[in-house]
């Protein structure tokens, strides 16, 4: 298995997540920029509580939605990349290392 | 095509509204019953539906129904409608096989969405909710994993005892079986409830239950008698 999925993403403590209607976002206090979140990216971002790893994500996804590993690993891996790159999720465990 | 429903409902008054509304509004073919299982069997064989929209009050056996339909049609498309929605009744309906679960906050229009993504194939849940039923999902898992390593922990014998437990013998049943004293038994009894990490006998099957591992002790008992 890819070291990746047993990695621990952990959202940052000081983002709030909103739902207004059927769409959800993040918002930092301090920054005027809410992200908006699709249904998936919002229950990935709620388990980014820093004990749950990306393998055990993608098999409860996969339990619900009935999809491939592959896709569901994608979907996963895409969102918290995403929301890593916007600076909304960190790392419980160590940092990849980088070829 | 219109699509195919049987609704299972037990009270009349919905039933008949709801029935008649998904008919009317919005072109479904629709045969509706009292959410009895066997009734509601029934009429999926007869029907074959495209989709089963079940009540959450219904009495019906929802791995039932769900097995059934997967022998028809090589797929769950159960669609459990419940009014106020709640975590519990929804990893319920996913843990038997339910294609979907649809609350009433978003109207008619909101299960009549949700009865077009089940008959397309799509699993549908409250995307509000969806965080919750993977967290669940996650400690069942994690439950699971950690009563597996306990079940791989006892001796065969222990096994052949525990399976016992879970059909529902006492020591002295356990015992006739086994060939041994119910002393014996009883002191076996003992020792998977210790190493199991549970109080009662009554917690150990539940644990078992719970957790899935009915089919792995199963097979470990099966294989152990070889």
């Amino acid at each position: 298995m890819s070291p990746q999925l047993q990695r621990l993403p952990r959202r940052r403590d000081d983002v709030r997540l909103y739902d207004k209607e059927l769409r959800s976002y993040l918002v930092v206090p301090e920054e005027a920029v809410a992200h908006e979140l699709n249904p998936t990216a919002r229950a990935v971002w709620e388990l980014c509580d820093g004990t749950t790893t990306i393998d055990e994500l993608v098999d409860a996804i996969r339990r619900v939605f009935s999809v491939d590993r592959a896709v569901a690993v994608a979907d996963v891996v895409t969102v918290v990349d995403q929301l890593e790159a916007a600076g909304l999720v960190g790392w419980s465990d160590a940092p990849r290392k980088t070829s | 095509v219109s699509l195919r429903i049987v609704l299972a409902e037990p009270r009349r008054l919905l039933r008949d509204a709801f029935a008649e509304a998904l008919a009317i509004g919005y072109g479904f073919e629709v045969t509706a019953t009292d959410g009895e299982t066997a009734s509601t069997l029934l009429q999926i064989e007869r029907i074959q539906p495209h989709v089963v929209v079940l009540a959450a009050t219904v009495r019906a056996d929802l791995v039932k129904l769900c097995e059934r339909l997967n022998r028809l049609f090589g797929s769950p498309r159960v669609l459990v409608l419940d009014g106020g929605g709640s975590d519990e009744g929804l990893l319920h309906a996913i843990e038997s096989g339910a294609a979907g679960y649809v609350t009433g906050h978003g109207g008619l229009a909101g299960v009549v969405e949700a009865i077009h993504s089940v008959a397309r194939g799509e699993s549908v849940v409250p995307p509000a909710m969806l965080g919750t039923l993977l967290r669940r999902l996650i400690e069942r898992q994690r439950e699971a994993a950690r009563a597996a390593e306990r079940l791989m922990a006892l001796t065969p014998r222990e096994r052949e005892v525990l399976s016992l437990l879970t059909e529902g013998r006492d020591a002295a049943g356990i015992a006739a079986v086994l060939f041994i004293s119910p002393e014996t038994a009883r002191t076996h009894v003992q020792r998977v409830l210790r190493k199991l990490g549970v109080h009662s006998r009554l917690e150990a099957i539940s644990l078992v239950a719970t957790t899935g591992l009915a089919d792995r002790l199963e097979r470990m008992v099966e294989r152990s008698a070889l």
